[in-house]
């Protein structure tokens, strides 16, 4: 029925018939208020009866403002995640953990530090159809550092990554000291090669470094090993130690003051009984940095976002072999089809110039959400991307406000 | 609020293990009911015997989430947004995956169709699931009611999608409620000044509507008030400000509400939230931006869509409406609403695709879920018959089942004889994933075959196939390897 008043009357008035009666079945009245006068045709003992129909109705739909309050969310945890400096002697230190709340969570308070950026180099060129390498890149990373080709000495790449895209650290990764890999296409170098590499790169840049090792468990220990003279004096970082490995890298990094990298795959208990191993061999706990292992965006980030949030809030609430800062190989984004495959190959997916580094940004982000503090990066514009939405995320309550209405009568 | 325990329902249950449910106890009924795995109403004797009334009134409460669940739209397009029971996905797991909307405006007719169609044709199939959009808001951007409704209509016109009306002015709601009568849509938005006028739309037009304000104790006074109206299909914006200190902000924002529904028990906030990141648009002049920024802001709304999904934000209104856009945030969203009590492991095996003989290749890989869903869907759209050998990694993909040691020369060798492979596949070749590459030669001892490194992407394997598959220069190869 009509909302006008006027109009209103006449409807109720057509519902009365010739005796004045009228039956009110299932209906709702929803009115502020009702001025009543008597019907043309109806007489006045319909306009008493529609009344007292009305009135109970009318009174459900009151509209009255009742203020509310919402109760503070108080949380208690009771334990920091452990503090870790990166050192550089001469150079930058950068400094992770000292957590006191879930990340972002600036209703609680505020935490001390946030997540850092360390960019991968390698010890190998990249790959060109001229120059074969077991360094394969996705096009749209590598044509950041082909022109011109900085892949070819890890110093000057180290350089580019934190003079032009602002990376806060450096990781070298020795992919090439693999003793399995073939020689010709950078595999099965010396510690010695190795050592020249660092040294290149520790003259270019006065960030501190993670010592990337290739994965194969006994020249690892050689290369630690191997490194640990030329790295003393700095406190960079040992990537990685694993429950195979852990008993003959943490006494080098106890004897030279490094931190370990602590990595397990996806699996929460094996992460504690590697960190409470390696606490147990009397490496101080401001040496430890874990890696529970980054799925990518769209090839099982969910799992790695669960292990994340588990260890870091756990850690929070007092497991101590759990409150440590995590490092997390965000880099693995380009390995997901939808970053890397080419344009004519997927055309429904759109441009890879976008797709791409937006892929590599969520798997860093989604994850500093519940609790990465150092993100393993490659794409300059990843880079820029994690760190802006880092920096507007960590920034201080703006004392002014905006209208988040706004957007309703945007152009 | 603590979590229920089967202990919890079942005194609130028959207890005579009937078995009319299909489960064999009652203890079982109520573990999956907690679970949802079975619903309270497969229960029948709770319903059909009046000496249990009490009980399933007071069942009925306990199991109601403390996030209620809102309807938008009508028929089979309808969503069901909310109903969480908590706020970390490993704790359970994430129920309705947040929606997705696109915002058209009243003013630009051509623009509002586009956009439309991209909505109403964005949906495709990804590792098993669906892939899609859920609806669309409209703005009023004119001021004028009935350029509105018109805009409404058209939009009707297109899809039979859910509609979000968007205004603050209770006439131009009105117009927009009258073309879109029956068809449920959500109103957006109640704030502290038009909240009366929109809550008398509410229960005239009987739809959901919105309360919107960034003063969490006003959000909730406003809830409070049209509870008060007997208004009870509600949504939460607690308000979406992009920009530097305000992103944050608005996460804190809404994890205030989900933890103050979820964990205080709070119902008369108990209901779904929504969240803008098309708001990063809000202060531009976006007919006159270049691509760069165009792209740099897009960056900025994917990277606010995903903190709120990451934490069960019921619905989302974007205004960036291109493929690869949505396929981050589509791909966002499937992950964190992926059941984590589901194992991602499949079973190990040798699996037949494109029905192969005995001379067709034999692949392998790892019994990572997304692992074989990848390799089985290339493998199967390029119409190679083929031999997939799936190795029992604990559901781990290629790359780190090796770095791991699960994915060995030795335990391809026994998953060989165990599926009884020299039977089935006649020749002696078998091609590895190009991450597996470190393990030929060892393989080679183990398994006795003639290992070929395929690449490192499956998308690559029918290259691998023109180029490099000869099974007369395998068996030779073979021949030279027995001496």
């Amino acid at each position: 029925m009509s909302r006008d008043p006027e109009e209103f009357m006449n409807d109720l008035e057509k519902l009365f018939d010739e005796t004045g009666v009228a039956i009110f079945k299932d209906i709702q009245f929803f009115i502020d208020s009702l001025v009543l006068r008597p019907p043309k045709a109806a007489g006045y003992q319909a306009a008493t009866m529609a009344t007292q129909m009305l009135q109970p109705i009318a009174k459900r739909a009151e509209f009255i403002w009742k203020d509310s309050k919402l109760a503070t969310i108080t949380e208690d945890y009771p334990s920091e995640i452990n503090v870790i400096t990166f050192k550089r002697k001469g150079g930058k230190n950068v400094v992770i953990g000292g957590e006191k709340y879930p990340p972002f969570y600036s209703f609680l308070g505020k935490n001390p530090n946030r997540p850092v950026v360390t960019a991968d180099v390698f010890d190998v060129p990249i790959h060109t159809k001229e120059r074969p390498s077991i360094l394969r890149l996705s096009k749209p990373v590598k044509e950041h550092f082909l022109n011109p080709d900085v892949s070819t000495n890890p110093g000057l790449w180290a350089k580019k990554h934190v003079e032009e895209f602002g990376a806060d650290m450096i990781t070298l990764h020795f992919i090439g000291t693999d003793p399995t890999l073939p020689e010709k296409e950078g595999g099965n170098q010396s510690v010695r090669q190795a050592l020249e590499h660092l040294e290149q790169v520790m003259d270019a840049v006065d960030v501190p470094i993670i010592i990337g090792g290739s994965g194969n468990h006994r020249k690892d220990v050689e290369l630690f090993t191997g490194v640990a003279d030329m790295i003393a004096g700095n406190r960079f970082m040992l990537s990685s130690v694993e429950l195979d490995t852990y008993e003959k890298i943490v006494p080098v990094a106890k004897k030279y003051d490094q931190i370990v990298l602590s990595w397990t795959q996806l699996d929460v208990n094996n992460q504690k009984k590697l960190n409470s191993e390696i606490l147990d061999m009397g490496l101080s706990k401001d040496l430890i940095v874990m890696d529970p292992t980054v799925g990518p965006l769209g090839y099982g980030i969910e799992y790695s976002f669960s292990v994340y949030e588990r260890m870091r809030l756990s850690g929070l609430k007092g497991e101590e072999t759990l409150a440590f800062p995590m490092s997390g190989g965000t880099t693995n984004a380009w390995g997901a089809r939808e970053a890397f495959m080419a344009d004519k190959l997927r055309p429904e997916w759109g441009p890879r110039a976008f797709r791409g580094p937006l892929w590599e940004i969520l798997t860093a982000f989604i994850l500093s959400i519940v609790g990465l503090d150092l993100a393993m990066m490659l794409h300059p514009g990843s880079v820029a991307g994690f760190k802006d939405i880092i920096e507007k995320l960590s920034a201080p309550k703006p004392s002014k406000p905006v209208d988040g209405l706004k957007w309703i009568t945007m152009k | 609020m603590p979590k229920l325990s089967p202990l919890n329902v079942i005194p609130l249950l028959p207890g005579t293990n009937c078995g009319q449910c299909g489960e064999q106890t009652c203890m079982s009924f109520a573990v999956k009911l907690l679970d949802h795995l079975i619903e309270l109403k497969e229960c029948k004797p709770l319903f059909s015997e009046k000496k249990y009334a009490k009980k399933l009134k007071k069942l009925k409460e306990l199991v109601t989430p403390p996030i209620i669940s809102i309807k938008i739209g009508t028929g089979e397009k309808q969503i069901s947004i909310g109903g969480e029971e908590v706020l970390y996905r490993h704790e359970l797991t994430y129920y309705s995956p947040t929606a997705i909307f696109v915002d058209v405006n009243d003013e630009d007719l051509d623009d509002l169709i586009q956009r439309t169609e991209f909505v109403k044709n964005y949906d495709w199939i990804r590792l098993g699931d669906r892939i899609n959009l859920q609806g669309i808001a409209v703005r009023s951007l004119s001021g004028n009611p009935d350029t509105f409704a018109q805009a409404v209509k058209k939009v009707l016109s297109i899809t039979d999608l859910p509609i979000i009306l968007c205004t603050l002015d209770p006439k131009i709601m009105e117009a927009g409620l009258k073309v879109t009568k029956n068809k449920n849509p959500l109103m957006y938005t109640a704030t502290k000044e038009n909240w009366k006028e929109m809550a008398k739309l509410a229960l005239e037009y009987d739809v959901p509507i919105t309360v919107y304000s960034t003063d969490l104790d006003e959000l909730k006074s406003l809830c409070v008030s049209l509870e008060n109206a007997g208004i009870n299909k509600i949504v939460l914006d607690p308000g979406t400000i992009p920009g530097e200190g305000h992103i944050g902000e608005t996460y804190s924002r809404h994890i205030i509400l989900k933890k103050s529904a979820i964990e205080k028990g709070d119902k008369s906030i108990g209901y779904p939230t929504i969240g803008i990141p098309a708001a990063v648009w809000m202060d531009q002049d976006i007919k006159n931006l270049s691509l760069g920024e165009r792209v740099t802001l897009s960056y900025e709304e994917a990277k606010l869509g995903t903190i709120l999904i990451s934490h069960a934000t019921n619905l989302l209104i974007f205004h960036t409406a291109e493929n690869w856009f949505m396929l981050a945030i589509g791909v966002v969203r499937q992950n964190i609403y992926a059941d984590p009590r589901i194992n991602p492991a499949v079973e190990p095996g040798l699996y037949e695709i494109n029905n192969p003989t005995p001379e067709s290749p034999l692949f392998l890989t790892t019994n990572y879920t997304m692992t074989y869903f990848v390799v089985k869907g290339d493998l199967e759209e390029s119409r190679i018959p083929s031999w997939l050998l799936v190795i029992n990694t604990e559901g781990i993909g290629v790359e780190c089942a090796v770095a791991g040691g699960d994915l060995n020369a030795d335990a391809i060798k026994e998953h060989i004889e165990k599926y009884k492979v020299n039977e089935k596949v006649k020749h002696h070749g078998i091609i590895i994933p190009g991450l597996a590459a470190r393990l030929q030669g060892e393989l080679e001892d183990s398994a006795n075959r003639v290992v070929i490194v395929g690449p490192r992407d499956c998308g690559g394997i029918p290259l691998l196939l023109e180029k490099r598959w000869n099974l007369e220069k395998i068996e030779k190869l073979w021949q030279e390897m027995q001496s």
